[in-house]
């Protein structure tokens, strides 16, 4: 594995809670790694764990569920 | 028409321009020359949300005839309306654009320049696809009924009916008990300025029952309610006997169905019987309401009387708010009648939230009455145990004690929040939306809650409150105004359907029902607010949620993982 290696986290993110709150990391100004790829869902619950699945078949390194 | 993708990359000022390389996005994006056969329009553009920038945008959708957009810019949550709005002025179907958030969730929260522009290009590239699978959706604009449904008679419910007529609003009052009024009808006199409560309240009563567009149905409950804002189908039912059923329709709906007092009986700390000579305050209201004077069971004034703060605080886990109030009203009412009655208020907190407060409680002292902080305090009979604030203990005999007791939710709150689909607090209470932001509207569209209902309020807080509901429902309800309900709503595909009903089940809105004939299941659009919680429990895959569907979803997880 190379050292620059960035994995790939695809993050599923409620348009109510978290992807609000992860607006508000921005505006703070605070960090987190640029592995993070943000998926907006109008709820945690329209997340089918076939999503999973699929992100995980095309390479995904981790998932996140915030809801 | 070929298709033609325009991808506008918004500089925000320097908010992007500075921790994103602009230049660097716009050489990689060029290099996507054909891409998929589509025609791309990449530009940017310094602040797409400005006067200049919307105008520039409308432009280029119209002039590149532009069949998708995407918006390299800030949170929707900031301008995803904006563009739409953009989108709306031109032919472009606005559910064919899509906002990419580079601002908040990349520029910055990434330090380093080189990082964030690989991502900001990953999660453009990500929102590029996914708008290719996004499908036109058209409004469908629904008739709205103006008129109004209160539940409950009491000052916030009289309130809000008057507020509502007096712009011509037909209004349903429903009260349960048989006359208007509530608990306020109770009161002796009101704070600060001790007018007569009955006078007021006589005057709204008489109001109400001369306004030929507020239609009072007392003995009555709320027997079934189905429907949306601008639509709901009541029925409420005669509970004096005949048990009649009336219907009703309304498109919106106001609780202020108050609350009710904590037993003192139920506390442990109070060991007290019946025939003890223990009133709680309104108890005492009603007696002095009736006689003008405080007299024990056997028809004697009592020598000495105890007040004692928050009963029952420790147990609900919040303060009432208005109960130090309306005991210091007491203790001043017991002392202008018979000055030689001994009062003494045993508190723990002394809670004086209004501007008029510490006048009054002057003005109380001045009149003879004794105050003792204490920490804890157990009743027997007339009897105060209690611990000061040295830690001594210490013993009151008294002839009568009133209790200042927490306020609790009225006893039909958990009935009416099942039926109405609304949430409730930990305390019991009605949950409105956003207590700062949105403080007398529920997570039901259409539906507020006001008064006691909503928490422990006074009668100013229930007047301001009833206000607002009024407020709220003339700028939501116009008359001859249609509503605009949610687009990106849930549809069941009829063919693929089987009928298991799982999804009703998990509808959190009660959008859900099923279709006895066709032997499936039908999304009210109305109700939708498209969270999609039935699409992933559905077996047979029957469901999607338009603007939300598999694929679109699919497809920006796949590009952003390219």
């Amino acid at each position: 594995m190379s050292k620059n290696y960035t994995p790939k986290i695809i993050s599923f993110l409620c348009k109510w809670c978290s992807y609000t709150g992860a607006d508000l990391a921005g505006i703070n100004r605070s960090q987190y790694p640029t592995a993070i790829l943000p998926i907006k869902v109008m709820c945690s619950s329209r997340v089918d764990p076939v999503f999973l699945i699929k992100a995980y078949l095309r390479g995904a390194d981790g998932i996140l569920v915030g809801g | 028409m070929s298709e033609k993708i325009g991808i506008y990359v918004c500089e925000c000022g320097p908010n992007i321009a500075s921790k994103v390389d602009i230049e660097k996005i716009m050489q990689e994006l060029a290099k996507l020359e054909d891409y998929k056969n589509k025609e791309l329009i990449i530009k940017n553009h310094k602040l797409l949300c400005s006067v200049k920038g919307k105008i520039f945008l409308e432009n280029e959708i119209n002039e590149n005839n532009l069949t998708h957009l995407v918006c390299a810019a800030c949170s929707p949550r900031d301008h995803d309306t904006t563009f739409i709005n953009v989108c709306k002025k031109t032919k472009l179907n606005p559910y064919l654009y899509q906002m990419v958030n580079i601002r908040e969730q990349c520029a910055w929260i990434i330090p380093d320049k080189e990082e964030a522009t690989s991502k900001a290009i990953r999660m453009i590239h990500a929102g590029m696809d996914r708008v290719l699978y996004q499908q036109p959706l058209e409004e469908k604009p629904l008739d709205s009924n103006p008129d109004v449904l209160i539940i409950g008679g009491g000052i916030a419910g009289m309130e809000a009916a008057l507020t509502l007529a007096s712009k011509n609003r037909s209004v349903y009052l429903v009260e349960k008990s048989e006359e208007l009024g509530g608990k306020s009808a109770k009161l002796k006199e009101l704070l600060p300025r001790q007018c007569v409560s009955l006078n007021t309240l006589r005057r709204k009563k008489s109001e109400i029952q001369s306004n030929r567009y507020i239609k009072v149905f007392t003995n009555t409950i709320l027997d079934s309610i189905v429907g949306f804002l601008g639509n709901f189908e009541i029925v409420i039912k005669n509970v004096n006997g005949s048990g009649n059923t009336t219907e009703l329709l309304a498109g919106a709906v106001v609780l202020a169905t108050g609350f009710n007092l904590t037993d003192v009986s139920s506390l442990n700390s109070y060991n007290i019987k019946k025939e003890d000579e223990v009133y709680n305050a309104l108890e005492i209201e009603e007696m002095l309401s009736a006689n003008g004077k405080i007299t024990m069971r056997n028809g004697n004034e009592p020598g000495k009387v105890a007040l004692i703060h928050c009963v029952g605080r420790p147990e609900v886990g919040y303060c009432s708010k208005i109960c130090c109030d309306y005991l210091l009203k007491i203790a001043k009412l017991i002392k202008d009648h018979s000055p030689k009655i001994e009062v003494t208020e045993l508190y723990k907190h002394m809670c004086l939230p209004n501007k008029h407060d510490e006048d009054f409680y002057k003005l109380v002292k001045q009149k003879g009455v004794n105050f003792m902080k204490i920490k804890n305090a157990n009743v027997t009979g007339t009897t105060i145990n209690f611990t000061d604030i040295t830690d001594a203990k210490k013993k009151l005999n008294v002839d009568m004690v009133i209790v200042g007791t927490a306020m609790i939710p009225s006893s039909d709150t958990v009935k009416l929040a099942e039926e109405l689909k609304l949430d409730l607090h930990e305390t019991g209470f009605f949950q409105e939306a956003h207590l700062k932001i949105n403080p007398v509207s529920t997570n039901t569209d259409g539906v507020f809650v006001i008064g006691g209902a909503h928490g422990p309020v006074g009668i100013t807080e229930s007047m301001l409150q009833a206000q607002a509901a009024a407020g709220k429902i003339f700028t939501q309800l116009i008359p001859g105004q249609k509503i605009i309900p949610e687009i990106k709503v849930s549809e069941i595909l009829e063919a693929y359907c089987t009928g298991c009903q799982t999804c009703l089940d998990v509808c959190g809105y009660g959008a859900i029902y099923f279709d006895e004939d066709k032997g499936i299941s039908v999304v009210n659009e109305a109700i939708c607010r498209g969270c999609g919680n039935c699409v992933g429990s559905c077996p047979s895959g029957s469901i999607r949620t338009k603007h939300f569907t598999n694929p679109q979803l699919y497809q920006e997880v796949k590009e952003a993982l390219r």
